[in-house]
């Protein structure tokens, strides 16, 4: 498993695959989105909740996200988090400049091996 | 956008903390439920599907504060609650916490008070359009020890045509008194006489009506807001109404707005008359008046200041070297009056108020140094607050708090507590900035400007935050020093011996200043002594002074010579009267004229003839001014028109000019300033202070009004008794001669002389004050300390009494404890007065800035004061009882 510290790389990623997660599930509680975050990983990521939530709170301040309470499939009451419509532009603009990145740092390792 | 959205989100989560706290305890909680649901579907026991969950959350603490964190800003939080500590702290001591706030606020508003002053005055552009482009155009001659001075009316005209770099306007180098007529009463009146380009220029326009044009005649005028508010009550139905100036109508063209002053009498450094008063009331078109007035076409006749606007981009450097250039082309095509003149351009800013820059940075300086001692004082308090406080921020650091957020907290304090000084102290420079404006000299310029603005208030806060820091790191770095343990184990007697030698430095300190300061203050009195100790000359008690202008009926010198005689031998009957005289120049009167002068037999080149004061004097006036005959013979019936000119002439003249050989009978040559030409010196009268007091005097001539009558004499009357009360009398005499004889600034020369020393009363009462101020917050200081060590070993003090030692051996030891540090900052003080004497001695009088007599009264003052402020917590050693101390623990 790997454990990353709360660098800013890290935060922005962690923003993203929130975004991403919410994309696919719609609406989604905190500790809903951390398990399929872990299980989309294939168990190679662990979620420190001390990160999740103040990222989860970031979004909802930045208004990509928003929050209301309701009730679970378990019957439990769980605060809800839905994709804004600003959360929906930011994920193309996020997944464009991360696969940007994402094809340099690539590139750049590779050329290492020559 | 979003960034800002999100920090206004946290501003808020700062004031409302507890909504999102409950709502996130909901929100954990939700989540725990449904990973323990989770675990139990997978098959675990309730009790250990709890378990793992508990596990996997980790740190419930930790997962809050981060959110905690995130909801808020924690700085801001931060700041708050320690905003909120000390706020709790100075309603629980609220006695304490006034005492730091009126020290700080008695500091701080004392510098607002005098920035107010020195920033209308010093630092506020002039009232013009850029007026950081502005020049002032002089001439000046090191050979004949001639300083800046105008130039001819000739010279001008040439200059404004070579220069590249520089719009020149002109306008005549003194202001003109003048007596308007406006509704059949007499006003005393100020006019300037200056090029139409020059408001264009400035780039100010007129609230009514319009601006002088090139084409206006003489009889055209632009008056002041001022005048017109006064004369004519603002009436906009102004224009076109004409005032009488005694000899033709002049008629109102045009109003300039308020805040329109110039010349300030400062941009006028001219030797020919000089005004103190500042300001104009109108002004009028000066081509006109050159074109008129044949005077003005001589080349040495020098009348004409000019102010120039430096074109886009071009720098001082330059404007130098081409009005150098220029000026060099009219000194070699005029050898024989410009020859040895060289040009000089001085900054319109620097010239209007660089006379008075050295006399408020001094008084900026000073009150500084009242503000620093305040804040050691603050400091003082600080420390002394007592272990109590040492112990709560030690057992705060052993809790876990880091070393600069205890810094933090004990700053944000003092920075509060000198905020509230801040603003306190503004309302104190509003009240007293006023009051110091109305007290300043009257030749100050720019007085009119002084305001208490918001750049007053932004100084005010910016020196508190600087003060509230400074005074809250001193302590806080004492406590933050201190290992916690050690503090909390040495239980409630503490570690003060570090503490006290701090305190004993602030004493030193504040010890020192207050040596500077007074220092300074007493070097200022002996000076202000020794000015009003100054013989003037004269005798200035029960002297009257009255200014008149013939009527324009009287329009030949036989017409006024009659009407003066005349004049004189009314006046001289009035009861109370014992003689009169009079004269064109009265000393101590603010106003000179001065005219070039050679001796016959040895006439230097013409525009190298020294300079000399030039008056006329008129029946008794030696006899009247009290002026002392020192050879030969005052004026006499018979020097009167159609006699041999001559002329009577000061020491100073005597021995600047003729050095040993005899002055009696030489024949003199004037200058075009004076109305005659040539004169036989006749007699030698003592010198006296005509500028100031402590202005030393110049060469000076007096010629026989009988052989030159003046148009507006001045009048001196001694009388037998309180000069003041002759005024009625003196107005009714003059119109027993002619009915449009008016007398108008009426003056005794006690108030003259009086007014000649206000600039320097100002700076010393001001300076006095703030070092009495300094001297009281320094004793306070040593009080506090003594006070402090006292209270600290009232116990060790028992226990010497229980064994025995006598009570007045303690007294001395713990007297000594102030005389160290007194001494200390008795000595560095002493050093700090002579390194910066040099600050001083321009203002300085009949006394050295290193006076060992000064020194030695100052160094009894302070430690007599010292010993004074210790002897009371001293001798508190004398009330201790060993019994009661020994038991107390």
């Amino acid at each position: 498993m790997t454990q990353f510290e709360k660098n800013a790389v890290w935060q922005g990623t962690l923003s993203l695959m929130v975004l991403r997660t919410l994309l696919t599930m719609g609406e989604q509680h905190g500790y809903g989105i951390a398990r399929r975050i872990e299980q989309t990983s294939e168990g190679k990521l662990s979620i420190n909740y001390g990160t999740l939530y103040p990222a989860l709170l970031k979004l909802e301040q930045e208004g990509l996200i928003s929050s209301e309470w309701g009730v679970s499939d378990n019957n439990r009451k769980a605060k809800f988090y839905k994709l804004t419509r600003a959360g929906r532009k930011q994920i193309e603009r996020d997944t464009k400049q991360w696969e940007a990145t994402s094809a340099i740092m690539t590139r750049f390792l590779a050329g290492n091996e020559d | 956008m979003r960034a800002l959205r999100a920090w206004w989100l946290r501003v808020r989560g700062c004031i409302s903390p507890n909504r999102g706290e409950r709502e996130f305890d909901a929100e954990l909680q939700s989540h725990l439920d449904h990973h323990i649901d989770d675990n139990i579907r997978a098959g675990m026991t309730p009790a250990e599907a709890r378990r793992r969950a508990l596990a996997r959350l980790g740190s419930v603490a930790s997962v809050k504060e981060a959110h905690r964190d995130r909801r808020g800003l924690p700085r801001l939080e931060s700041l708050l609650q320690d905003a909120r500590y000390a706020l709790r702290g100075m309603r629980r001591n609220p006695a304490f916490a006034a005492a730091c706030i009126a020290t700080l606020a008695l500091g701080i508003g004392a510098n607002s008070a005098i920035f107010s002053v020195v920033n209308g005055v010093l630092f506020a552009p002039l009232p013009y359009e850029r007026p950081d482009r502005l020049v002032s155009i002089w001439i000046h001659n090191p050979e004949l020890k001639r300083g800046l001075s105008p130039l001819s009316a000739p010279d001008v005209n040439e200059l404004r045509r070579m220069l590249k770099t520089a719009d020149i306007e002109a306008m005549q180098a003194n202001i003109i008194p003048a007596s308007l007529i406006v509704g059949g009463e007499l006003v005393p009146a100020q006019g300037a006489l200056m090029t139409a380009g020059m408001f264009r220029m400035l780039g100010r326009a007129p609230i009514v009506g319009r601006l002088l044009e090139a084409g206006d005649g003489l009889d055209a005028i632009v008056i002041s807001y001022a005048f017109w508010q006064r004369q004519f009550g603002g009436d906009p139905n102004v224009i076109g109404r004409s005032v009488f100036d005694g000899r033709r109508s002049l008629t109102i063209i045009g109003v300039m707005p308020r805040e329109f002053l110039f010349p300030y009498p400062s941009m006028l450094r001219a030797t020919v008359t000089f005004t103190a008063s500042s300001d104009v009331d109108f002004w009028a078109e000066l081509s006109n008046i050159v074109a008129a007035d044949r005077a003005f076409i001589d080349r040495n006749t020098r009348l004409i200041a000019v102010v120039a606007r430096l074109k886009d981009g071009v720098g001082l450097d330059a404007a130098r070297a081409d009005v150098d250039v220029a000026w060099r082309a009219l000194a070699q095509a005029y050898p024989e009056v410009n020859g040895g003149w060289q040009a000089a351009v001085v900054p319109l800013h620097e010239q209007a108020v660089g006379g008075v820059r050295t006399q408020l940075l001094l008084l900026l300086g000073s009150v500084a140094i009242v503000l620093i001692v305040a804040c050691v004082n603050v400091a003082n308090l600080l420390l002394g607050r007592g272990v109590a406080r040492q112990r709560e921020l030690a057992l705060r650091s052993a809790l876990g708090a880091g070393r600069g957020r205890l810094l933090q907290q004990v700053v944000i304090e003092t920075v509060m507590l000198s905020m509230l000084g801040a603003l306190a102290g503004i309302f104190i420079a509003r009240w007293t900035t006023p009051l110091l404006v109305a007290w300043a000299p009257a030749g100050t310029p720019r007085l009119a400007e002084v305001t208490t603005n918001w750049t007053v208030a932004a100084f005010a806060a910016a020196i508190a935050t600087v003060c509230g820091v400074i005074v809250g790191l001193v302590p806080g770095f004492g406590a933050a020093r201190v290992p916690a343990r050690q503090v909390i184990e040495e239980g409630s007697r503490g570690s003060t011996r570090g503490r006290r030698r701090l305190r004993g430095a602030l004493v030193a300190v504040q010890v020192a200043l207050a040596v500077v300061l007074t220092i300074a203050a007493a070097l200022l009195t002996r000076s202000f002594l020794a000015v009003l100790s100054t013989d003037p000359g004269f005798r200035p008690d029960h002297l009257l002074t009255v200014a008149i202008n013939a009527p324009r009926q009287y329009d030949s010198d036989e017409k006024r010579i009659d009407l003066y005689a005349r004049l004189f031998a009314r006046l001289e009957a009035v009861p109370g009267v014992i003689s009169v005289g009079g004269t064109t120049r009265l000393p101590l009167g603010g106003s000179n004229s001065s005219t070039q002068v050679a001796i016959e037999g040895r006439v230097p080149p013409e525009g190298q003839w020294p300079e000399t004061d030039f008056r006329r004097a008129m029946h008794r006036y030696f006899e009247t001014m009290g002026i002392p005959l020192r050879r030969g013979r005052v004026f006499t019936e018979a020097d009167r028109a159609g006699a041999p000119p001559v002329a009577v002439i000061n020491e100073t003249f005597a021995r600047k000019m003729f050095g040993r050989e005899d002055p009696i009978g030489r024949r003199l040559r004037l200058g075009s300033n004076s109305p005659l030409r040539q004169a036989t010196i006749v007699g030698i009268v003592g010198d006296l202070r005509h500028q100031r007091l402590d202005v030393v005097p110049n060469p000076e001539i007096y010629v026989s009004a009988l052989q030159a009558a003046p148009y507006a004499p001045l009048l001196v009357i001694r009388t037998s008794a309180d000069p003041a009360g002759l005024a009625a009398a003196i107005r009714a005499a003059a119109r027993d001669v002619d009915a449009s004889l008016m007398p108008y600034n009426v003056r005794t020369m006690d108030e003259l002389r009086a007014a000649s020393v206000t600039p320097r009363i100002f700076l010393m009462a001001l300076i006095l004050g703030f070092g009495v101020l300094t001297l009281a917050l320094a004793a306070i200081g040593v009080y506090g300390v003594l006070a402090l060590i006292v209270g600290e070993r009232t116990r060790e003090i028992g226990i010497r009494l229980a064994l025995g030692a006598e009570p007045r051996s303690l007294v001395t030891l713990i007297l000594k404890q102030a005389a160290v540090p007194t001494v200390a900052g008795l000595v560095a003080g002493v050093a700090m007065a002579l390194l910066l004497s040099p600050l001083v001695s321009s203002q300085l009088y009949g006394v050295n800035a290193f006076d060992p007599p000064t020194i030695a009264m100052v160094a009894a003052v302070l430690m007599t004061v010292s010993l004074i402020a210790a002897a009371v917590p001293a001798a508190r050693v004398l009330r201790v009882d060993p019994i009661k101390t020994l038991r107390c623990d």
